[in-house]
């Protein structure tokens, strides 16, 4: 039984029929709304009551403009982030793979660090920064200030080599074929801007969990697994394209935890083009 | 620490409340242009907007109001609106991004009067993001305000550098670093490319270690990259950085290991030896030491020269436990030498606990000592054979030695006539014999020594010494200084004999039989301390000697042989940091000091005042 239906015993018979029919409302209205609509039924991760207080949230939230709706379902998903339970595994991998966009990073080491980098107006300094992480350098002190992402960081492993690197599926140095298997927006693809894959362990004290439709927000390539299958996420792939005929697509062991420091990472990183 | 901080941030960051329903929603303009935009690109929807749309735009943003930008800007999974949605605005045409660096700049305005540092933050990171040319009066105003917070004003300078980076000089020149400190990155980072060297030399205002110290991390980075490109601009910062506090010099070092590209820079700056005397733990100060003794200063140019040579022997020199040698068989020294023992311990090896003292009593020049950190307690001559493998910390100069001659021998008449012309013509005193006589100048001294020597030579003599004192070097010394021939002395210089058999073995102490014809041409070195009967050696040799036939005579070789608390070359890194040497050459002057004349008399004379060397330079 999905954890959708488990929560709905608590709630009244027409109190069931009246969440369906508002998330039906907010589907033809709303690509948001498409997207929740789509998981909400299938997700099994997230816990019972915190999936109680998201259907409680979808059902009664008072607002009439669909807005503002939006706005305040990202914030209930902000709190129920990371609540996905840990990756069911036999062994913990030893390694974890992110793929970030060149400019995303930029801008949050720009954002995040700008007494450290930031004050270049050219972004020579942050460029120079990244490049040296590619040439697999980077200082201490830096090493130990500056966090991968600002909050959470989606991640992927080898499934078939836990100590093996993340990424060896690929069969081009091409960073759409990243793009395509981890589930990044196609919008960045077509701005033709690097990607960048990190490799690295995750320290003790973070505990990588699997992914919900809580931490997937309003975003679009995210899907709860198939019911049955409870040990991680799987990610979603690019719809198939001719001129993806050379890359290995298949859905990717998937989760998601707190950031971590870049003294944590295997350098170097790797900027496909 | 830094871990759980950045967490509870985040945890913060999930507590916004709820939006609540206010009855209307009035749809902002930019809003329903995007909404009549259905179908266009987002660029295209971007060109459409105007300053007021803008404003509203960036003020909504900046408020974290996202009713209606959340859709406009969407995001992917893992980014949110703020990680990731002005990406999509950064790519807008510039007559676009003219509208939107005007809207910033009334946004701007409209911040400061209200003196709202959160919408502030905000704005300046999106001006820095998107570079926006905005009015760097405004920025200035805040990094002036004496009364804002410190975070803004530093982020209001860094955002001034970004998007103004050729702004005036006479403004950063003006700001009051000494109090506002925090701006001290931004005033480095600012003159990074036009002026680094001036930009750097505000770090010596902060000689307290700062606690962010990452922030100064790229600001000095590009200086000194910079700085590298110019000669002069290197000898300027050579100057300057004598002035740097401990920690910045520290912090560049660190950065040199960080960043290869400054591994050019490093050799320009890069003082002699600093490298090798890091891997050995010595301070570099100890080079500038005006008042390090020769004798320590040739020795770090020899231990230098091995490392340089033999890298691996740097696990020897910095081995964690030092062995100290302690001499139990000079009785009359041993309250002096155990107070040395403890003052020495404590200084190489830390808190003092009654360790085990390894007493020898002749260490040769061949021993292991030499090849681990060793000290050397007893008063230790620093003489040629030891002199490439051991040094000492100076607190006296041997200046004599004793010798063992025939009465007939003609030197020795030669030696009388030179007293009774030095008596004649000096007020001093008459000496006691044996002792050393200083009426007779060094020079005479000299003189008459290189002689004797010549007069073994040509009469097949023989030069016998006793074994585990050094005179047998001292004479193989003054022969090199003073005689031509000295490739004789080989033949002439008896192995030292060994003190227990001297009295079997020398002709100077044996009884002569029966018709035995004593060697008149052969001399006996000795030590003037054991001449002088001052120890239990002497008063040994002393009684046994032949007095009938030989006369002892004590004379200046003017080779003036340090002695000192002795050390292997090993052993010098701790001797030499925090100014260990100097408290131990102190602590025996001291000692020593009410026994002065005592040992003027056989030859020993203390170090008068400090020892200030001429400028030592290392030789290697």
């Amino acid at each position: 039984m999905s954890f959708y239906l488990q929560a709905m015993i608590n709630f009244p018979g027409p109190e069931k029929n009246k969440f369906e029919k508002r998330i039906n409302d907010w589907s033809e209205i709303s690509p948001y709304g498409q997207r929740v609509a789509r998981n909400i039924f299938t997700e099994h991760f997230l816990p019972v009551d915190k999936m109680t207080e998201l259907l409680h949230f979808i059902l009664n939230d008072p607002l009439t403009s669909w807005n503002l709706f939006e706005v305040n379902y990202q914030k209930v998903c902000y709190r129920q982030a990371l609540q996905g339970g840990k990756l069911k595994v036999a062994q913990k991998p030893q390694l974890f793979g992110a793929a970030v966009e060149y400019e995303t990073f930029l801008k949050h080491l720009k954002d995040n660090y700008p007494s450290e980098l930031g004050y270049a107006g050219d972004d020579a300094i942050i460029k120079d920064f990244i490049s040296r992480l590619n040439k697999g350098r980077l200082s201490k002190i830096l090493g130990q200030i500056i966090r991968l992402k600002k909050f959470s960081v989606w991640a992927t492993w080898n499934e078939n080599d836990f100590a093996a690197m993340p990424f060896d599926y690929c069969k081009t140095s091409i960073a759409d074929e990243v793009r395509a298997n981890m589930g990044l927006k196609r919008d960045d693809a077509e701005k033709s801007t690097s990607l960048l894959l990190f490799v690295y362990s995750i320290p003790n004290h973070i505990e990588p969990q699997r992914p919900t439709i809580a931490d997937a927000e309003l975003s679009q390539y995210f899907e709860p697994p198939p019911p049955t299958f409870d040990r991680h996420g799987w990610t979603v792939n690019w719809q198939h394209e001719e001129r993806m005929s050379a890359y290995s697509m298949k859905p990717r062991p998937e989760c998601i935890h707190d950031s971590i420091l870049l003294s944590h990472l295997k350098l170097p990183i790797e900027i496909r083009p | 620490m830094i871990e759980k901080n950045y967490y509870s941030k985040f945890k913060q960051s999930l507590d916004q409340p709820l939006l609540k329903y206010s009855g209307s929603l009035e749809e902002s303009n930019y809003y329903n242009k995007f909404e009549q935009s259905s179908g266009q690109s987002l660029l295209k929807y971007f060109s459409t907007l105007d300053l007021e749309d803008w404003i509203d735009f960036f003020d909504d943003y900046y408020r974290h109001e996202l009713t209606f930008l959340l859709r406009i800007l969407d995001t992917p999974k893992g980014e949110d609106i703020y990680s990731y949605g002005l990406i999509w605005v950064n790519n807008v045409d510039s007559a676009t991004r003219e509208l939107i660096t005007r809207g910033n700049d009334i946004l701007l305005s409209k911040y400061i009067v209200q003196n709202d540092s959160d919408l502030l933050e905000e704005t300046f990171k999106a001006i820095r993001y998107l570079k926006l040319n905005v009015n760097q009066d405004l920025l200035a105003q805040i990094i002036s305000s004496k009364e804002g917070k410190p975070k803004l004003r530093e982020l209001a300078a860094i955002t001034l550098i970004a998007v103004h980076e050729n702004s005036a000089t006479t403004f950063w020149d003006n700001l009051d670093l000494e109090s506002d400190q925090f701006l001290i990155p931004s005033y480095i980072a600012f003159h990074r490319k036009n002026n680094p060297v001036k930009g750097l030399g505000k770090l010596k205002l902060l000689q307290q270690k700062p606690e962010n110290i990452s922030v100064f991390e790229t600001p000095i980075l590009y200086s000194l990259l910079q700085i590298s490109t110019s000669t002069s601009s290197v000898e300027e910062y050579k100057v300057m950085q004598r002035k740097f506090p401990t920690w910045a010099n520290t912090f560049i070092k660190e950065l040199f290991d960080d960043y290869p590209e400054l591994d050019d820079f490093k050799n320009k700056v890069k003082k002699p030896y600093e490298d090798i005397l890091e891997k050995m733990g010595i301070e570099y100060s100890v080079l500038e030491d005006k008042t390090l003794p020769k004798e320590l200063m040739n020795s770090l140019s020899l231990l230098i020269e091995k490392v340089t040579k033999n890298p691996a022997i740097l696990g020897v020199v910095n081995q964690k436990r030092y062995n100290i040698i302690s001499p139990d068989y000079i009785d009359d020294m041993k309250i002096i030498i155990d107070e040395l023992f403890v003052a020495v311990y404590s200084s190489v090896n830390g808190k003092y606990h009654e360790p085990p003292k390894e007493p020898v009593y002749d260490i040769p020049e061949n021993s292991i000592y030499y090849d681990k950190p060793t000290i050397f307690l007893y008063p230790y001559f620093l003489d040629q054979d030891r002199i490439e493998k051991a040094g000492v910390i100076p607190y006296a100069t041997q200046t004599s030695i004793a010798i063992v001659l025939h009465k007939d021998n003609c030197l020795y008449k030669k030696w009388q006539a030179l007293r009774d012309t030095a008596i004649k013509d000096n007020s001093l005193e008459n000496n006691q014999e044996r002792e050393v006589d200083i009426r007779i100048s060094k020079a005479d001294s000299k003189k008459w020594l290189k002689e004797l020597v010549e007069n073994i030579y040509n009469t097949n003599g023989q030069i016998h010494s006793i074994r585990g004192y050094v005179f047998h070097s001292i004479i193989k010394q003054f022969v090199i200084e003073n005689v031509e021939n000295d490739d004789t002395l080989g033949e002439v210089l008896k192995a030292p004999t060994d003190l227990s058999i001297v009295k079997e073995k020398l002709v100077f102490f044996k009884q002569p039989k029966v018709g035995e014809q004593i060697d008149r041409n052969s001399i006996l070195l000795l030590d003037p301390s054991d001449a002088f009967k001052e120890t239990e050696n002497g008063q040994v040799f002393m009684s046994f000697l032949q007095s009938t036939f030989f006369k002892v005579v004590t004379v200046r070789h003017g080779l003036d042989i340090p002695i000192g608390i002795g050390y292997s070359l090993f052993a010098l890194p701790r001797l030499l940091n925090n100014g260990t040497w100097k408290k131990l050459q102190v602590l025996m002057k001291d000692k020593l000091s009410s026994h002065k004349e005592n040992l003027s008399k056989v030859g020993i004379e203390l170090i008068e005042t400090e020892a200030i060397s001429e400028l030592n330079t290392i030789k290697v």
